[in-house]
């Protein structure tokens, strides 16, 4: 399948049972409703996805089972959590031979501390790419989040690595989304840039962006499927209006602690009555009363709650 | 085995072959020599031996080699580094398995932004002692280099929890240490405090440390070693004079990318003819022969090498 990756990927959630295990079930009845609103691709088995707390056989499962729902429909883009070059070289073959269309290639900690040698990141990524010529999409994210803020001379190597596709831009910082777009762009015109930067979703469109690989689009799709198509096409008073609705949903998900921000989409999707429950893996705890009904009135506020439907739910 | 504290526990490196696999000979022939040394246990699977960098199977034969070896005389510390609580417990039954005689639990990455809620750290914790029924070792570590600062109510709640039985203080700040003797000091049972701050190792002790946890451990163990038992005995000055030495060295091993740490204190070890081969596993790489001309220089001058040894 080819990839295209100019609109929103929503990096999905993972629907779980009361004991915190994979709901297959239920993470086909989800994955069939994201489907739904023709999202260029999905991210899977990433943080959203609650993917650093699955066993590597799990993220497989995991895999298998949204290929199988979707997997004819729209490209499914793996998250590839490794620690080092032989182990991720290992779990990208067998992500391969289950399917998927693309890795997204996280960060490991051997990039921490400076200066970081560009051989280290290069070589990692090269060593995936040789070893199963899938699309890789590289991944920058903020240090606060656990990533690496990249030099212009690493991004400019990573970009030249032949299989390299796309880049997540996830520095939360706007002057940097812009230096970086630079680099990028300068190394590799079509490596496309998607944003993963939540908290100023659709400036990114001005600021160069062509797609969105973001958590939040995991709840309320449609709109931003629709938002970023807007926004592809210039027509930015259509984008920024979708945006303005959405901005209270955005800040009450995502807003510290960042880590509760799995918990709090599950409880909106629980809201619409897409996912049975919002249980989430520990060491995830789970969200307390008080941000459920900032997480409800956003809905309401976003139109993706009809204000009876809240409060039929709060009464029953 | 009891575990006594007061001393040095080095984080020891992981000898390997030519193809950056488990050097099993080399590893014995190294935690020999390491054990000549008045080490009170040795910190294994820690950063210093590129845990991050092997598989779960590798590191659970790493703690039986080590457990065969020398288990008999040291408490062998294993590093736990996992993503989430089932799988943290699973990990460390497997090192428990392994005659792992306590752990030394990894900051996870749940861990990471603010606020931290104590409880989800409580909990990881409480699970791991629960689950494998091994004493526990606290690691406060720096962000910087992948940690977690935790805050005193933390530290407070955590010492609280039954099987832990020492704290790693690696903030690498004089002010946050004190901060944490302070918070575990409060405890009613002892609970050891072990510096892992690598920039101030002997003030450390002047600051309340009971002993050392150390990747520097990893080289010059019997000077360091001695130097730490001077320290604990309240013999400053003697310690001070070790230390003084020593301290080039230290900042030599972790000048700037500190990831390449791994790789020159193996060069180190091989200098002093201690390992075969400074082979480091991919992502790491190996270090310029001015990084390894500096290496020489540091050991010489820390009384590490002889100089006819350097000239060969």
């Amino acid at each position: 399948m080819k990839l295209d990756l100019g609109g929103l990927i929503p990096a999905t959630v993972l629907p779980m049972t009361n004991d915190a295990q994979i709901d297959e079930p239920g993470l086909r009845r989800y994955i069939r409703h994201v489907a739904e609103t023709n999202p260029k691709a999905l991210a899977i088995n990433v943080d959203t996805g609650e993917g650093p707390h699955l066993w590597p056989k799990e993220r497989l499962q995991v895999l298998e089972v949204v290929l199988d729902e979707i997997g004819d429909r729209v490209p499914i883009i793996a998250g590839l959590g490794a620690q080092f070059t032989e182990q991720a070289v290992a779990l990208a073959r067998e992500i391969k031979d289950v399917g998927a269309a693309g890795l997204l290639v996280f960060p490991i900690s051997a990039y921490q501390g400076t200066p970081l040698d560009p051989e280290v990141p290069v070589r990692y990524h090269a060593a995936i790419g040789d070893a199963t010529g899938l699309p890789l999409i590289l991944f920058q994210l903020q240090p606060a989040l656990g990533g690496v803020n990249f030099e212009p001379e690493a991004l400019n190597r990573m970009c030249r690595v032949a299989q390299v596709v796309a880049i997540k831009e996830a520095s939360f910082d706007p002057q940097r989304f812009v230096e970086v777009r630079d680099a990028v762009k300068s190394a590799r015109p079509d490596c496309v840039y998607l944003t993963g930067n939540d908290n100023f979703i659709y400036e990114s469109f001005l600021l160069g962006a062509e797609g969105a690989l973001i958590g939040f689009g995991a709840v309320a799709t449609k709109q931003q499927v629709e938002m970023i198509e807007h926004a592809l096409a210039g027509r930015h008073d259509q984008a920024r209006e979708i945006m303005d609705r959405l901005t209270p949903l955005a800040s009450a998900i995502f807003d510290p602690p960042v880590r509760n921000y799995r918990a709090r989409t599950k409880a909106a999707l629980v809201m619409q009555g897409i996912l049975d429950r919002e249980t989430v893996r520990p060491p995830l705890l789970p969200i307390s009363t008080a941000e459920r009904e900032r997480i409800r009135k956003a809905m309401v506020h976003a139109g993706e709650l009809g204000q009876n439907v809240g409060a039929a739910e709060k009464s029953a | 085995m009891k575990i006594d504290f007061k001393g040095l526990f080095p984080a020891t490196v992981l000898p390997m072959t030519e193809d950056a696999e488990i050097d099993e000979p080399a590893l014995r022939n190294y935690m020999r020599h390491l054990a000549h040394a008045t080490i009170h246990g040795v910190a294994i699977n820690v950063d210093t031996g590129e845990a991050p960098h092997l598989t779960h199977e590798e590191r659970v034969r790493i703690i039986e080699i080590v457990v065969d070896e020398v288990g008999d005389r040291l408490p062998v510390i294993a590093g736990l580094p996992a993503q989430f609580t089932d799988q943290a417990v699973a990990f460390g039954r497997d090192y428990k398995a392994a005659g792992a005689s306590a752990l030394l639990v990894f900051p996870i990455s749940a861990f990471q932004g603010a606020p931290l809620d104590p409880e989800l750290v409580v909990r990881y914790h409480a699970a791991v002692g629960d689950g494998t029924g091994l004493p526990l070792v606290l690691f406060n570590l720096l962000p910087s280099l992948g940690g977690v600062l935790l805050s005193s109510e933390i530290v407070e709640r955590l010492c609280g929890l039954a099987p832990v039985v020492a704290i790693k203080e690696a903030s690498f700040d004089a002010r946050t240490f004190v901060e944490v003797v302070a918070a575990v000091r409060q405890q009613r049972r002892p609970i050891a405090i072990l510096t892992g701050d690598d920039p101030f190792i002997y003030e450390s002790f002047v600051l309340g440390a009971d002993g050392a946890l150390l990747g520097f451990g990893a080289v010059p163990a019997r000077q360091l070693a001695e130097m730490v038992d001077l320290a604990v005995a309240g013999r400053l000055k003697e310690a001070k004079a070790i230390m003084d030495r020593l301290t080039p060295l230290e900042r030599a091993l972790f000048v700037a990318p500190v990831r390449d740490y791994r790789a020159r204190a193996k060069e180190a070890l091989v200098m002093q003819g201690i390992i075969p081969r400074a082979t480091v596993r991919e992502p790491l790489l190996p270090i310029s022969q001015a990084d390894r001309q500096a290496m020489r220089k540091a050991l010489i001058a820390a009384g590490e090498l002889a100089h006819s040894v350097a000239v060969r």
